[in-house]
């Protein structure tokens, strides 16, 4: 019979005699599991937290950007001299579609300055439509006007970090701060929207700015995107196909994207499925340590107990019997510390989540413990069978 | 378990039948049995003497079924043995062999029962079987107020007690012993073989491995090796 439940107790007791150096052992394993759970939890999080910004903007939107970001944000993107221009805004315009409201938007890293403080922050230049594009959830005061935009003012609606950064304690509305040289007068702040995962950029890290304001003040005429929000879900695809129609008169067709914003979840969720496969993937590998670490100890633990193998098999043991008490031992140490690493890598992953939103998924848990407890077997017959394998006479002499 | 049947009384132990064992050290063989022929019956009580190197360890690691001999044949209750398989010869040490080793070979983190009881786990035991057999055993050694004690808490003689305790608890068809009084002052080493002998008084069958003349006197028979011969 392969498994004896006295073989069971026998491995376990040797396994409890040393206790340290079993808990040492588990310690690898216990670190790989939760490792790979925390991380990927990280990467899960971040997909959803970027899923709920990217909803919270609104629905039926449909994004227009120079490039072609069809195959990911990748290198051909980032290379694209295409330049997103006035006119063709003006061309989408001329055509008849079932169109909300639409706005042009270009962005700018800039400082932000208010006395003595400074804050590095992102510029969005926008028309006054783009309020009826997204939501613009303010906490205070107002949206520009068109007016407003029209004559170029400077005024800004700031985000809840640009202003705890700047304005500290102050209330900011109405008084002026500076942007790219000039003074701006702050009209609204954005409702906090949190979040900002790992150091990325946040709603609540930006500026608000006319966008005719924005081309004056910084020299920019190039868009980087033009956001048009249709009446209806229905009517997504006869908009998107219609400004394609109309934006391949001015580019070629790998030179720039209409995505709506189903499309550019699914981007970002590949981006960062990837990252998260990478983080888990970093993670395994302190696992494959582990599973070394088990090994080492095993054939260390073989040696020492080499007179004993002999004692067993003289009294009877086949070489299973020895082969199944090395695999109970460093399977009973991988499954443990398997399992102690699940433990871990919620505690882990609730402890990050504090500052940063994670999201334990079942398949890092399972992937997990199962890599560990294979490791176990799989590390585990070597030494095992090294054991099983000792001449008793020659086990004996020790 | 050994059927102690009309049959088996008729039958020697052990035959051998031109036994013989090489090892090959660099370029020259080593013959370490030349040519054994061996017939040990049933309740004998047999020493085997000889000088280091003379060869008698190998062949009690062959008697053992701990070793394979390179040539001849050898019968074990009547069994050809020499063919066996790793697992039958397991399986055999387990029925009918009950070892006793010179530096005793218990197993230090077990109790003096637990030692005792080791070769019944391979042997599909029940607890309880295991535990009133180990206990019987033990009593009959002299050490029946000694079960938890931990091998490092017992006297030498008192370990090979515990060790003779567990060579008979599978009530093996044989007890190979090997310098059993080696590592005993002389005392323990007397208690030793008193027991021995008791137990051949019981019809045991004992084989003692010894290179001390004092100790083979026990013996009622004694088996001289000497360059892998069996001399007298």
């Amino acid at each position: 019979m392969l498994f004896n439940l006295e073989i069971f107790k026998v491995a376990l007791r040797s396994l409890w005699a040393n206790k340290v150096r079993s808990f040492l052992t588990m310690l690898g394993i216990i670190i790989g599991v939760a490792a790979v759970i925390t991380l990927v939890s990280i990467g899960a999080g971040l997909k959803v937290y970027i899923a709920d910004q990217f909803e919270a903007l609104g629905s039926n939107l449909i994004y227009i950007y120079p490039g072609d970001l069809s195959s990911g944000f990748g290198e051909r993107a980032m290379i694209s001299q295409t330049r997103l221009e006035n006119q063709h805004r003006q061309a989408i315009d001329r055509l008849d579609l079932p169109i909300g409201a639409i706005s042009a938007l270009v962005q700018i890293a800039d400082q932000a300055k208010y006395k003595e403080n400074t804050f590095n922050t992102i510029v969005f230049g926008v028309e006054s439509a783009y309020s009826q594009v997204v939501n613009v959830d303010l906490e205070m005061g107002r949206f520009f006007t068109e007016s407003e935009e029209e004559r170029r003012r400077r005024v800004a609606i700031v985000g809840s970090r640009v202003v705890e950064e700047i304005f500290s304690g102050i209330d900011p509305l109405g008084k002026s701060f500076f942007l790219g040289g000039s003074a701006f007068e702050v009209v609204g702040i954005l409702e906090e929207q949190g979040g900002g995962a790992m150091g990325s950029s946040s709603v609540d890290d930006t500026v608000i700015v006319p966008l005719k304001t924005a081309e004056l003040i910084f020299a920019q005429e190039d868009y980087g995107a033009i956001i048009v929000k249709a009446e209806s879900e229905s009517d997504i695809d006869q908009i998107k196909a219609a400004i394609k129609k109309e934006l391949l008169d001015y580019f070629d067709e790998e030179d720039f994207s209409v995505l709506d914003q189903r499309q550019i979840l699914n981007q970002i969720d590949n981006i960062l499925g990837m990252l998260t496969l990478a983080l888990g993937g970093i993670a395994a590998i302190s696992l494959l340590v582990g599973g070394i670490g088990i090994m080492n100890i095993m054939l260390v633990s073989v040696t020492e107990r080499t007179a004993e193998i002999g004692l067993r098999k003289a009294v009877g043991a086949q070489n299973k019997d020895i082969l199944v008490q090395f695999i109970i031992e460093s399977v009973f140490l991988s499954i443990v510390g398997g399992s102690i690493g699940v433990i871990f890598g919620f505690l882990g992953s609730l402890l990050i989540g504090s500052f940063l939103q994670t999201t334990v998924t079942p398949w890092s848990v399972f992937l997990a413990f199962s890599i560990s407890s294979l490791i176990g077997v799989v590390f585990g017959v070597a030494p095992a069978r090294k054991a099983a394998r000792l001449d008793p006479i020659e086990a004996l002499r020790y | 378990m050994v059927k102690k049947s009309k049959n088996s009384k008729q039958l020697p132990i052990y035959q051998l039948e031109s036994i013989k064992r090489y090892y090959q050290t660099g370029q020259s063989q080593v013959q370490a049995l030349k040519a054994i022929n061996l017939l040990i019956g049933p309740g004998e009580f047999v020493a085997l003497v000889g000088s280091s190197g003379s060869g008698k360890s190998t062949l009690m690691h062959i008697l053992g079924l701990l070793d394979r001999p390179d040539g001849g044949k050898m019968f074990l209750d009547g069994e050809e043995v020499s063919g066996l398989s790793e697992n039958q010869r397991a399986r055999l040490r387990r029925e009918k062999i009950g070892f006793v080793f010179q530096t005793f070979h218990l197993l230090p983190r077990l109790t003096a029962l637990e030692n005792v009881e080791l070769p019944l786990i391979y042997n599909d035991v029940s607890f309880s079987d295991r535990l009133a057999r180990a206990r019987e055993e033990l009593a009959l050694v002299g050490l029946a107020n000694r079960e938890k004690h931990l091998p490092n808490q017992l006297s030498g003689g008192q370990q090979q007690r515990v060790a003779i305790a567990r060579a008979l608890i599978n009530n093996p068809s044989v007890i190979l012993a090997d310098e059993p009084t080696g590592n005993l002052d002389s005392q323990s080493g007397e208690e030793i073989m008193t027991i021995f002998k008791k137990l051949h008084g019981q019809g045991r069958t004992i084989v003692l491995v010894t290179h001390d003349s004092e100790v083979a006197r026990s013996a009622q028979r004694i088996i001289t090796v000497k360059d892998g011969l069996i001399i007298s």
